[in-house]
């Protein structure tokens, strides 16, 4: 009887992934890509907190396209300073500096997270499938993408991409080191499904230091058009004037 | 009469005495500047680590102490706020020349188009200077003393550093660094000067600003640590007590730590040159020791026949034996007094010629070749070749106490 | 009599490479104190080694010494040392006086080793040098002071201690005829007025023609022995 059951749940779950990859494992990247859920042109709003200290910073979060975001922080002790992304190049614009000041891209919010991981990679555009291979956990069925950079150079050449069958929905993405060394993993737990779709809350660990880990908790998205003048470098007067 | 005729024996054959003489003073004179030598180099390092920053006490948070990162404060901000209070506390007890708070941090700074990376150290200018810790200007100005006194911050830039980041003195550099809650700040600063701290390491990454300008671009009202700076070296261990005594209970207690905690470096140098010194020390003694005892031996062999006599008239071979220590103590005695007065002479020469020595391994500039000599090392260098020579003095004694008073007559 | 030196049946030998010396054998002699005798012999004759042996310089293989009732031969070195010190006196040929000291001192040395007070000392020592001729002398070294001087200043130091006995091995060995005669006239009158026991070991004619008593010996033994009657 018992040995039935499982035999059964061996097909069901075949099955189902054999659907699920019916439709290629890049097709499944690009479909479960949680980049891929935003508008090309959002405001959103933000809690970082970060592990074990429990430090809570709100901040908002302007893009405009894949290569320009704005990163203000909002916590009273912070006003006026902002993070800037321009493609790869991160600046750093405070009420104390007069121009803003190159970061590397590696920057890590409040010591914890970088904006690639918080906001999330374009895996589709940026990774390819490489393997492809399927295991099981609580929530039920799961698909393991493993995932190569197409660019030479990345800071992760490989990700771990795991995704749950069911909801396409991914469940945790662990970027690796060229050495081949986990760095960081990304953990999904809440998703906002009701009109756009992003993940509500999410986990980033730091896993080169053990025990670091922030919390991401996404407030609000809204999509909207967003003025170019935010992302100038040279002119803060657009930045000055947000509420 | 035995002094007195071990003292004439030594006139017998002046030339032998002189050269035994010049052999003890020479000895002499060789213990005397290295002891120099050794104590300068420890004075001079001690109060170059107590003058380069260090101070001779510094008051830290106890929770602080073993704290090797952030995490181990389990999110408490390092450093302490009621600075002030415990700084105008210290500045009255005895013995203090002046207290200043510090602030340790590190951050990223750049001069638009290069960056590096910088430990910085944030000081109260004017009581750092009162404390006697004088900054090593290589070019413009030190930072100005008068606390919130407006303008633009200021920092000095280590010359390494400077170089770096291709800035001078006038430029505005940013610098960015990590606020104790996590966030990253940055604010431009005037370089004020450039300085170096005699080590070229750290003269590439050293950045130095006040406590109040540190404070605006760390977001905080903390200092790192109150450093102590006191009249005397030697009262460090008093005041060290005095201070225990009043900051270490409390709810938030403090820890005294003594610069030579932390400079172990200061110890170990010690220690080297220590065992340096034993290991001439014992070079010169084995030196001396062995030319004044072959230098007596003949001289007893000379005078076989006449220490028959005296045996033969009723003197004790102890007190032969006495009478050639006594000659080894006269020639200690002359040798030390000619080597004092020689050593001293040269000793004064030295310190007014200013010889300059090559700088070590990774300092930057050349050493003052300084010899610093105490009244009591002239005592305990004479009580150390007092009893080398007395040791010299044995192998002869031994031929003495081994004559046949019948032999020693007939000798020629 | 009180007898100064009691000898009987010494024997002493000596080792010289393989060749071993009879040196002295079977010798028997009684010393009278206040006596004034003459050992007489050749060189070699064992006159020298007569004497190291009477004043303990050295023990003998056989046979006792007694001085002054005392016998050497069974005392510690430290005994015989202070025998020496106090009841002895020495005279050598070469005079041996300790080159870095005043005539003064080399006499005051002896009475300094004695543990004499200084006031003492110096009383006696003058008297001493007094009463070899040297009192104007006192203080010259032994280099700035003739032959027969050196001599009188050690025989002075041999004296001050007003020893039981002087033994003196060839004093006049290294003096001109004259000065050994002087030296030979004064140890006559020294011996006469102060009773002091001479033994004196000599080849020199003009000592043994004035001795009251001589002794001679030959390859260690006693052949002859000559007593004159005093005047």
């Amino acid at each position: 009887m018992m040995a039935g059951l499982r035999t059964l749940t061996a097909i069901l779950i075949v099955l189902v992934v054999t659907r699920a990859l019916a439709q290629g494992p890049d097709e499944l990247l690009r479909r479960s890509d949680v980049g891929g859920f935003s508008p090309r042109s959002f405001r959103a709003r933000l809690v970082l907190t970060s592990m074990p200290q429990g430090a809570r910073h709100e901040i908002e979060v302007w893009r405009s396209g894949d290569t320009r975001t704005l990163i203000r922080f909002m916590d009273p002790k912070e006003r006026g300073k902002f993070l800037l992304r321009l493609d790869s190049d991160v600046w750093l614009i405070t009420p104390g500096a007069k121009k803003p000041v190159h970061l590397s891209p590696s920057y890590r919010l409040y010591g914890g997270a970088t904006l690639d991981e918080i906001l999330g990679i374009r895996l589709a555009s940026a990774y390819q499938v490489e393997s492809v291979s399927t295991g099981t956990d609580a929530g039920g069925a799961l698909v393991v993408l493993e995932l190569r950079a197409k660019a030479e150079g990345s800071l992760f050449p490989r990700v771990r991409y795991v995704v749950r069958e069911t909801t396409e929905r991914p469940v945790v993405a662990t970027y690796r080191l060229r050495s081949g060394r986990d760095a960081t993993a990304v953990e999904f737990l809440q998703w906002n499904e009701r009109g756009l779709v992003y993940a509500k809350r999410l986990i980033v660990s730091d896993l080169l230091r053990k025990g670091a880990q922030t919390e991401v908790a996404i407030l609000e998205v809204e999509a909207r058009a967003i003025p170019d003048g935010l992302f100038s470098l040279t002119d803060p007067t657009a930045r000055q004037a947000l509420p | 009469m035995l002094p007195l005729i071990a003292l004439r024996n030594l006139s017998r054959n002046q030339r032998r005495t002189l050269l035994s003489l010049l052999v003890v003073c020479v000895g002499f004179i060789g213990l005397l500047l290295t002891a120099g030598f050794v104590r300068a180099s420890f004075v001079g390092l001690r109060e170059a680590v107590i003058q380069g920053g260090l101070g001779h006490l510094e008051v830290v948070p106890a929770a602080d102490l073993g704290a090797a990162n952030s995490a181990d404060r389990t999110g408490r901000p390092p450093g302490f706020a009621g600075w002030r209070e415990i700084r105008d506390t210290i500045e009255h007890q005895p013995h203090v020349r002046a207290a200043g708070a510090t602030i340790q941090f590190a951050g990223v700074a750049t001069n638009g188009g290069s960056s590096a990376s910088f430990v910085g150290l944030a000081v109260e200018p004017d009581r750092e200077r009162r404390m006697g810790m004088a900054v090593r200007l290589r070019e413009g100005a030190s930072l100005p003393e008068a606390e919130g006194a407006g303008g633009e911050d200021q920092v000095l830039l280590g010359v390494g550093l400077a170089r770096a980041l291709g800035a001078a003195p006038g430029d505005t550099i940013a610098v960015m660094a990590a606020t104790p809650d996590g966030s990253l700040n940055a604010v431009d600063m005037v370089v004020a000067g450039l300085f170096t701290t005699g080590f070229q390491e750290l003269d590439g990454r050293i950045l130095k600003t006040s406590v109040a300008d540190a404070q605006r671009l760390l977001g905080t009202e903390r200092v790192t640590s109150v450093i102590v700076g006191l009249t005397e070296t030697s009262t460090t261990p008093q005041v060290e007590t005095a201070l225990r005594q009043l900051l270490t209970t409390g709810p938030a207690p403090l820890s005294i730590v003594t610069w030579e905690t932390r400079a172990p470096f200061y110890g170990q140098v010690r220690a080297l040159y220590g065992s340096i010194f034993a290991f001439l020390g014992t070079i010169v003694a084995l030196l001396v020791a062995l030319s004044i005892s072959n230098t007596m031996l003949m001289s007893v062999l000379e005078r076989v026949r006449e220490f028959g006599t005296l045996l033969a008239i009723g003197t004790s071979r102890a007190q032969l034996a006495q009478m050639l220590i006594f000659e080894a103590l006269w020639l200690a005695a002359i040798g030390a007094l000619a080597g004092s007065a020689l050593g001293f002479g040269l000793v004064t020469l030295i310190n007014a010629l200013h010889i300059e020595m090559p700088p070590p391994p990774a300092a930057v500039d050349p050493i003052l070749l300084e010899l610093l000599v105490q009244p009591s090392d002239f005592l305990w260098i004479f009580g150390a070749m007092t009893i080398i020579l007395a040791a010299a003095a044995i192998p002869p004694m031994l031929r003495v106490f081994r004559l046949q008073i019948v032999d020693a007559l007939g000798h020629v | 009599m009180q007898l100064a030196f009691e000898v009987r049946g010494l024997a002493k030998t000596y080792r010289q490479g393989t060749v071993v010396v009879q040196a002295l054998s079977g010798i028997d002699l009684a010393v009278r104190s206040g006596e004034f005798m003459v050992v007489a012999g050749s060189s070699g004759s064992g006159k020298s080694t007569l004497l190291h042996l009477l004043g303990g310089l050295d023990r003998p293989d056989a046979g006792n010494i007694l001085f002054a009732g005392v016998d050497l031969a069974a005392r510690t070195e430290a005994e015989r040392t202070r025998i020496r010190r106090h009841q002895l006196g020495f005279v050598f040929q070469s005079f041996n006086l300790v080159p870095v000291l005043s005539a003064y001192e080399n006499v005051e040395y002896g009475l300094w080793l004695g543990g004499m007070a200084k006031p003492e000392r110096r009383r006696r020592v003058e008297e001493a040098l007094d009463a070899v001729g040297l009192a104007d002398r006192m203080h010259h070294r032994p280099d700035h002071l003739s032959g027969g001087e050196r001599q009188r200043v050690a025989l002075a130091r041999a004296l001050v201690n007003a020893p039981i006995a002087v033994l003196a091995d060839e004093p006049t060995a290294s003096l001109d005829t004259h000065t050994a005669a002087g030296m030979v006239q004064l140890l006559i009158e020294l011996n006469a007025t102060r009773g002091t026991t001479f033994v004196f070991a000599t080849h020199d004619p003009t000592i043994i023609a004035r001795a009251p008593r001589v002794v001679h010996l030959s390859d260690g033994r006693i052949v002859d022995e000559m007593r004159r009657s005093a005047g």
